[in-house]
């Protein structure tokens, strides 16, 4: 034990570390600039407080947490059913992934509009209460994430687990008792994700009118000119967050379990679920019809301007190449900064658990806001050099709003994934070598992959569907996919709208092939 | 280690490509925000192209934000103008924009005579200093759905959103953003605060749907889900060319009403934008009377407000017999100071 921690505080200087570091620092500035301005701003502040801190405010920021609480929980626990039962009906797990990252991919306005479309709105003439219609729209929305996330985790679960849980007692009971045992922690982390999102979210509840905190931020912002209120008035939920996360860390801490990745091959056929089968095919038959809904409101238009509609998408191509670029160029700069700092964290037994807690509370900011900050930062760097005036036109600033906004979700996943990975395996590893690659590459990367993929593509996902934020700082002369459809539907040229969907769906479902051709190419290399 | 090189060399190329789009710059290029909807924006723009092979390079508004972004993000780039131009969809923050010192005066060529005869000051269709100019518009009319409404209920004013809802279903867009909220502005000016307050707390009371915005007013009245609502023009058009079964109805119009309100579009100049002339050439080419009958023609604009009156066509079989739509009389400047206090009467009456 003695040598173990000489090892562990044996700390080389690391070239990469140091890039990280000042990475993560630069990409940190316009917060920085954000906070000066506003304490620089801050001449009245009781009045601001007093703007901030109403009863009707408070009541809207608990009418908010009620919702988010009540989406995350409908997403999760429907979402672990449907999840195993497609664990242990589908066998070529890969093009449930696809489809269900194809799904994801829909926009959550355009969920909202589906459901207003489909007459969820009135029932003959009387209104449905927008809190109830938000919560099922919602959900629908986030429940793909929520089985795939679910699905990642059957597929890590060690197969004896499932034999032992039949020894004793009925099959219902076992499996319940042994999947929530060990998805207790992976169930607070899809949840505690879900609620995050919900939380920040404003287009569902707008679109029903049920009004939450972000669309207050959002009308305050439409009433002030300088920025200090809206930014004040974001500290509540950037607070919820942590508060959230700090309730999640606890929740998680004493569930660490080991994970087995190479023990995928269940013996499905051994494990009868026959009991369970009604349930699972009333619950596939509610979430296939909520998507029956996509295929109508695609192709449920006029036939003829349907088909000129995808012939004129070729103006879109542009847009779709923007979009795919900067989001994958920011999901790639999130995951690698949120992974190296997480392992370094676990590598050498940092305590940078309020740092990280403290990024992740940054989600409370709106997008809109991290947007004119970037804006401004970037803006005011060129008047002291006219030399960077090109940035401007490069999806720069645009990269730099993605990143900042959806940071926090890499970092969460992360935080979470390596928060499972036992402290004595890199201990253990740490006798045989020290070399930085190896252990990364034998140890960490093996048991850390899944979550990596999973931070990936969700921070891919966000930043392809972000609207105001990417409004801020959109270079001139482009537009990315999502404000073109955002805009298009709101203005009912619904054709159009339907062919800008299925080019998104296509090209989740082309990203999604490459992507697992990929990752299948270097699991052979590996081998 | 091949795969992790193979990985690498992907997000290098990814990263110059980012770095690269967009790079071109084109001397002959002007920069124009616009929070008019790109389907009709950009027809505007691809004819000043064609007319003067001037490139445009357009940054949309989006519709979650509706033009607060913009405005917003011209603040924010105060110190480094990106854009030349401003046109905006309505006027409400052109007015604050020009509040915030961040516009140019420009009197456009064919405004200059007018200007000079003071004869559009009078209209309020110029801004202070001509910081902007007004044109074109939009009204915010009735649409109704005429399976459901007889023609004798048919609505003729605003207080009827507050006494026929026991019998109709009725539909308001959100009054906190975009013209709804110019449309209860424009109210508290003219009515007076307390007026204005007392109408829509009664419009509260008889249960109007508050929906996400217009075009949700017009979708759900063309399904039949409400019996009628307030929206713009150009949505409500929309709806008569698609085929749906709806009457259109200009609120107001008689001799003790205040008339319908007509929201013209906007247009500024951004102070040391880089390329003003440029800026300058489509202001003047905005305002020219073939490009208004364009946007008529097109369906952004359904009425001209420059001399010569010009009504889109759909429009025409819903004007009153007496062939003139009469409009309320309004300063846009004086809308301003009414602004924040009507968003926060319609923030406790309809968002608590």
């Amino acid at each position: 034990m003695i040598q173990l921690d000489k090892i562990q505080k044996k700390e080389p200087i690391n070239f990469f570390r140091l890039v990280y570091s000042s990475l993560l620092c630069l990409l940190l500035i316009p917060f920085i600039f954000m906070f000066a301005q506003i304490i620089g701003n801050l001449k009245d502040s009781s009045s601001i407080l007093s703007e901030v801190i109403s009863i009707r405010k408070m009541g809207i920021a608990f009418k908010t947490i009620n919702f988010s609480l009540i989406v995350s929980l409908v997403s999760v626990c429907i979402g672990f059913l449907i999840a195993f039962a497609m664990h242990r009906i589908v066998r070529k797990k890969w093009i449930a992934f696809i489809l269900l990252a194809c799904l994801m991919m829909v926009p959550s306005y355009i969920h909202g509009f589906l459901w207003m479309k489909a007459g969820f709105v009135f029932w003959g003439k009387v209104a449905m209460s927008g809190f109830g219609i938000s919560v099922v729209s919602q959900s629908a929305y986030y429940l793909p994430m929520s089985i795939s996330f679910w699905l990642v985790f059957f597929q890590q679960i060690h197969k004896e687990y499932y034999f032992e849980a039949q020894l004793n007692t009925t099959i219902e009971k076992s499996y319940m008792n042994v999947l929530l045992q060990l998805g207790r922690g992976v169930g607070s982390i899809i949840g505690s994700i879900i609620f995050l999102l919900c939380l920040t979210d404003y287009t569902i509840p707008s679109i029903f009118v049920f009004n939450t905190y972000p669309i207050e931020i959002m009308s305050i912002f439409a009433s002030y000119y300088e920025l200090t209120v809206p930014v004040i008035a974001s500290i509540p939920m950037a607070m919820i967050t942590l508060l959230m996360v700090l309730i999640m860390i606890l929740v998680v801490k004493p569930d660490r379990f080991q994970l087995d990745t190479q023990l995928f091959e269940t013996e499905q056929d051994k494990v009868s679920h026959s009991k369970f089968r009604k349930i699972y095919c009333i619950l596939l038959v509610f979430v296939s019809s909520i998507y029956l809904l996509i295929p109508l409101f695609l192709f449920g238009y006029d036939t003829k301007s349907s088909v000129e509609a995808m012939q004129s998408l070729g103006v879109f191509a542009s847009d779709g190449i923007f979009s795919l670029v900067s989001a994958g160029v920011a999901s790639v700069l999130i995951v690698a900064i949120a992974l190296a700092f997480n392992y370094y964290r676990y590598r050498y037994n940092k305590k940078t658990s309020g740092l990280i807690v403290g990024i992740i509370s940054l989600f409370g900011i709106s997008g809109t806001i991290i947007g004119l900050f970037v804006n401004g930062f970037y803006q005011g760097l060129i008047s002291l050099f006219p030399i960077l005036e090109g940035i401007n036109f490069t999806m720069i600033p645009m990269i730099h709003v993605f990143v900042l906004r959806f940071l926090p979700i890499g970092f969460f996943i992360l935080y979470f994934g390596f928060l499972q990975l036992d402290k004595s395996l890199i201990n253990v590893a740490l006798l045989n070598t020290h070399k930085h690659r190896v252990l990364f590459y034998h140890c960490v990367w093996q048991r850390i992959k899944s979550y990596v993929y999973i931070a990936l593509f969700s921070c891919f996902m966000f930043s392809f569907g972000e609207l105001s934020g990417a409004m801020m700082v959109v270079p001139p002369g482009r537009s990315t996919l999502s404000v073109s459809i955002y805009n298009y539907l709101h203005y009912g040229s619904t054709e159009l709208v339907s062919a800008l969907c299925v080019l998104v769906v296509l090209i989740t479902f082309c990203i999604g092939v490459i992507g697992g051709l990929v990752v299948t190419k270097i699991v052979l290399l590996e081998k | 280690m091949k795969h992790i090189q193979l990985l690498l060399l992907i997000v290098i190329s990814l990263l110059g490509l980012s770095l690269s789009v967009g790079c071109s710059k084109n001397e002959k290029e002007v920069i124009i925000y616009t929070s008019v909807d790109r389907v009709y924006s950009e027809q505007v723009f691809n004819q000043f192209t064609k007319e003067t092979g001037i490139k445009v390079l357009p940054v949309y508004d989006v519709e979650a934000t509706k033009t607060t972004g913009l405005a917003q993000r011209i603040i924010a780039e105060r110190k480094n103008p990106v854009a030349d131009v401003f046109w905006n969809g309505e006027i409400i923050y052109t007015v604050l924009l020009a509040q915030e010192d961040v516009l140019q005066p420009y009197v456009p060529k064919s405004l200059k005579e007018s200007i000079e005869k003071s004869l559009t000051k009078d209209n309020h269709l110029v801004g202070k200093d001509s910081l902007w100019i007004g044109f074109g518009g939009r009204a915010r009319v009735f649409i109704i759905n005429k399976d459901n409404v007889k023609i004798e209920d048919y609505p003729n004013g605003l207080g009827d959103l507050a006494m026929a809802s026991t019998y109709y279903s009725i539909g308001l867009a959100k009054p906190l953003a975009g013209t709804t909220a110019t449309h209860v502005a424009a109210l508290y000016s003219v009515l007076g605060p307390d007026e204005a307050k007392r109408l829509f707390t009664q419009i509260q009371d008889s249960k109007v749907h508050i929906v996400d915005g217009n075009g949700a007013v017009r979708d759900l009245v063309v399904s039949g889900q409400l019996d009628y609502g307030l929206t713009d023009t150009d949505d409500a058009l929309g709806a008569l060319e698609k085929g749906a079964n709806v009457a259109l109805v200009f609120p107001d119009q008689g001799a003790d009403q205040p008339g319908t309100l007509v929201i013209p579009n906007s247009v500024a100049l951004i102070k040391h934008g880089k390329h003003s002339e440029l800026g300058q050439q489509f202001i003047d080419f905005l305002l020219e009377l073939s490009t208004q009958q364009l946007l008529i023609d097109i369906g952004w604009c359904q009425l001209s407000q420059t001399d010569t009156l010009l009504v889109s066509e759909g429009l025409k079989p819903f004007i009153p017999n007496s062939g003139k739509i009469k409009t309320i009389d309004v300063d846009f400047e004086m809308i301003i100071e009414k602004l924040e206090l009507s968003k926060e009467d319609m923030t406790h009456l309809f968002l608590n």
